[in-house]
């Protein structure tokens, strides 16, 4: 795994490139766009985390130029820019996510994770947050290392939940995302699902976000 | 107040009223004494044309000398011979006494009368006219040839009200153009090419000022934007130096320390945020409206501030008045800026709000539109704070925490800008604030 910064602010340049060698990554800097563009010449970079204000060359040009001459590494984008429009610019241009500044060095290495095992189709990771845990290629679901006894729909619903965990979903998106079309789901069904998962997991481990839907505990 | 209006009307009405009266009065008199002397030549002639064999007609024929209009009869005539005998007499009274030659007037019983008496070869003549009926036909005279000018008179008032209504319309067109414009509309004026020249250098004037003030908070606000911009790459390079350093142990000191350099540093960061937030809204002066669900961006804030508040173990939670859960809340606003709105009161509520309250954010429909509350169990705001809470960088006494005191300044110029209320006060049930953000226009689904 090779990755490129493309940074001009060196303190910050520095700060990231530690912590990713530290991660196990492989990671280059170019500071500025001209250097950006030489380097992502030679099409050796898997992961290109792009600052747009850069001297001599904007990120979002450097973008489009890379994207024009066949570039595939995926590319996150991390700017103090945090208008709309700015955003759907950069994906526009073809980044693959977008981080505003400040961000937090966790934030920054769950991204880059999770852009880089869609990147190489990894089989599908095992899920944790805190205590809990879930294998979806082997169906298994742990709480602190005993195995949870979940039936196929409590088992989805907390899949869906453990892959996003800062995400509240709404029951409407829960019910889609647990039953296919045409199927005849009651009023109360999610409800229900939730209830009694929340009996095998622990009532905390689920929060009830009132009017909206559900989401995992948060983990601090 | 001086008014150019009231000054004008005053001023023509009472001179035209004034010049009307003087000239009415000097027409009447000199009609009254034209009259006169038209009277007396008449009489003149009267005398001179007498035939000198007049008869000498019966009394009982003869009429009262009090005429009763009678035109006929209006005059008097008395003729003596030379021996001073009184030959004619035309009416029955008694003749008046001979006086001398020439004009005279003379009173006798009550009457007075204007006399022209002519001594010729063979006898004296003396003709008469009582005053009454020459006063009579004088002043008929007068009135005739003053109703002209009673006529003229309104008309020249309904003129002038007309033409001064009709020459002050292109400054109350103004000043109503410029009522007209939201309040913080720094757009030229459109004045158009009937402004008339008097206004045009006041027009042109004006939107100069228009045009330096637009400048100058155009300057302001790029400024914030960039100070805040540049604020931030610093700001990320010390906020991922700290944690970098944390985590690798090159930083040593107490976990309560490197907490509260970090909460202190987050808070730097959220206010260069907020700053940056504040000089895009004033950026935006007018807002676009698009059908959105009120009920979607809710949930979105609630869910996006849902973490904040179960670290502070506070429930946060979305209700509606009217449960219906059909019901999208569909207004017309710019779903960005309103997003930032709810983002920003809920905020608060949780930040105002100590561990373990409750945080209600509420829809409700009512006639003047949609509305969204947020309710609090904090300890709401000391009531002579309540008007400063919009105020920029304005903090409570009370004030804790990590507040940039910029949320309601931007909240309240976003409310603004949808033509939306925004009302902040305590809550009269229990402790607690209670900010509303009421009027938003209802839209209907498109799609």
């Amino acid at each position: 795994m090779r990755l490129l910064l493309v940074e001009d602010d060196e303190m910050i340049a520095e700060t990231v490139l530690d912590s990713m060698r530290r991660l196990g990554y492989a990671i280059d800097w170019a500071a500025d766009g001209r250097a950006a563009e030489l380097s992502l010449g030679n099409g050796v970079y898997d992961l290109v985390l792009l600052d747009l204000g850069l001297p001599k060359r904007d990120g979002i040009q450097v973008l489009n130029t890379y994207r024009k001459a066949g570039g595939a590494a995926s590319v996150i984008i991390l700017t103090a820019r945090d208008a709309v429009d700015d955003r759907v610019r950069g994906l526009d241009a073809g980044a693959d996510d977008y981080l505003m500044k400040p961000f937090d060095l966790d934030e920054l290495a769950a991204r880059v994770r999770a852009a880089l095992r869609r990147r190489t189709g990894q089989k599908q990771p095992v899920y944790t947050h805190g205590e809990l845990s879930l294998d979806p290629a082997s169906h298994e679901a742990s709480k602190a290392g005993v195995p949870l006894p979940l039936v196929p729909r409590e088992f989805a619903l907390l899949q869906v939940l453990i892959e996003e965990p800062t995400r509240v979903f709404r029951r409407a998106e829960l019910e889609e995302k647990l039953y296919g079309w045409g199927e005849e789901v009651g009023s109360n069904t999610i409800e229900v699902h939730v209830h009694s998962l929340r009996r095998k997991i622990g009532a905390e481990q689920i929060l009830t976000i009132r009017g909206v839907g559900y989401r995992l505990k948060g983990l601090e | 107040m001086t008014s150019i209006r009231r000054w004008l009307l005053g001023w023509l009405i009472f001179g035209l009223a004034a010049t009307s009266l003087a000239a009415g009065y000097g027409i009447f008199h000199t009609a009254r004494r034209e009259a006169g002397e038209l009277f007396d030549y008449e009489l003149r002639t009267v005398a001179l044309s007498l035939p000198a064999n007049i008869a000498t007609a019966d009394a009982a024929e003869r009429a009262s000398h009090d005429f009763n209009g009678i035109a006929d009869d209006r005059i008097a005539i008395d003729i003596w011979d030379k021996q001073g005998k009184l030959v004619y007499h035309s009416i029955k009274e008694p003749a008046l006494p001979r006086i001398a030659e020439g004009f005279r007037s003379i009173e006798r019983d009550e009457y007075r009368w204007r006399v022209f008496g002519l001594q010729q070869p063979d006898r004296y003549i003396q003709v008469a006219q009582p005053f009454s009926v020459r006063e009579d036909l004088a002043l008929r005279l007068a009135w005739r040839t003053l109703w002209p000018l009673a006529l003229v008179v309104p008309v020249t008032i309904a003129l002038v009200l007309f033409v001064v209504a009709r020459g002050l319309a292109p400054i109350g067109g103004l000043s109503k153009a410029l009522s007209r414009r939201s309040l913080d509309s720094l757009e030229p004026l459109q004045a158009g090419a009937r402004v008339p020249v008097e206004i045009r250098p006041l027009v042109d004037a004006l939107n100069d000022l228009l045009r330096r003030l637009n400048d100058a908070s155009q300057a302001q606000r790029i400024f914030v934007a960039d100070a805040a911009h540049e604020l931030r790459t610093p700001l990320t390079a010390l906020k991922l130096q700290l944690q970098a350093a944390r985590r690798d142990g090159t930083l040593q000191g107490d976990g309560q320390t490197l907490e509260r350099l970090e909460g202190r540093l987050n808070r730097i960061i959220h206010l260069a945020h907020q700053l940056l937030a504040m000089a895009r809204e004033d950026a935006n002066r007018t807002a676009s409206a698009v059908p959105m669900s009120l009920r979607r961006l809710a949930e979105r804030s609630v869910s996006d501030l849902s973490l904040l508040a179960e670290a502070k173990r506070i429930d946060l939670g979305l209700e509606e008045r009217a449960r219906n859960s059909a019901d999208d809340y569909v207004v017309l606003g710019d779903e960005h800026s309103l997003g930032i709105l709810l983002n920003n009161l809920i905020d608060n509520a949780i930040r105002h709000t100590p561990e373990g309250g409750r945080v209600d954010v509420i829809l409700t429909r009512d006639a003047q539109g949609m509305s969204v509350e947020i309710v609090d169990t904090g300890t709401g705001i000391a009531p002579d704070e309540l008007d400063r809470v919009f105020d920029r960088f304005y903090r409570g006494t009370g004030a804790q925490g990590s507040g940039s005191g910029l949320g309601l300044a931007i909240a309240s110029s976003i409310a603004g800008r949808h033509g939306a209320t925004l009302d902040v006060r305590n809550r009269e049930d229990a402790s607690g604030l209670m900010v509303k953000v009421g009027g938003l226009t209802a839209g209907k689904v498109t799609s």
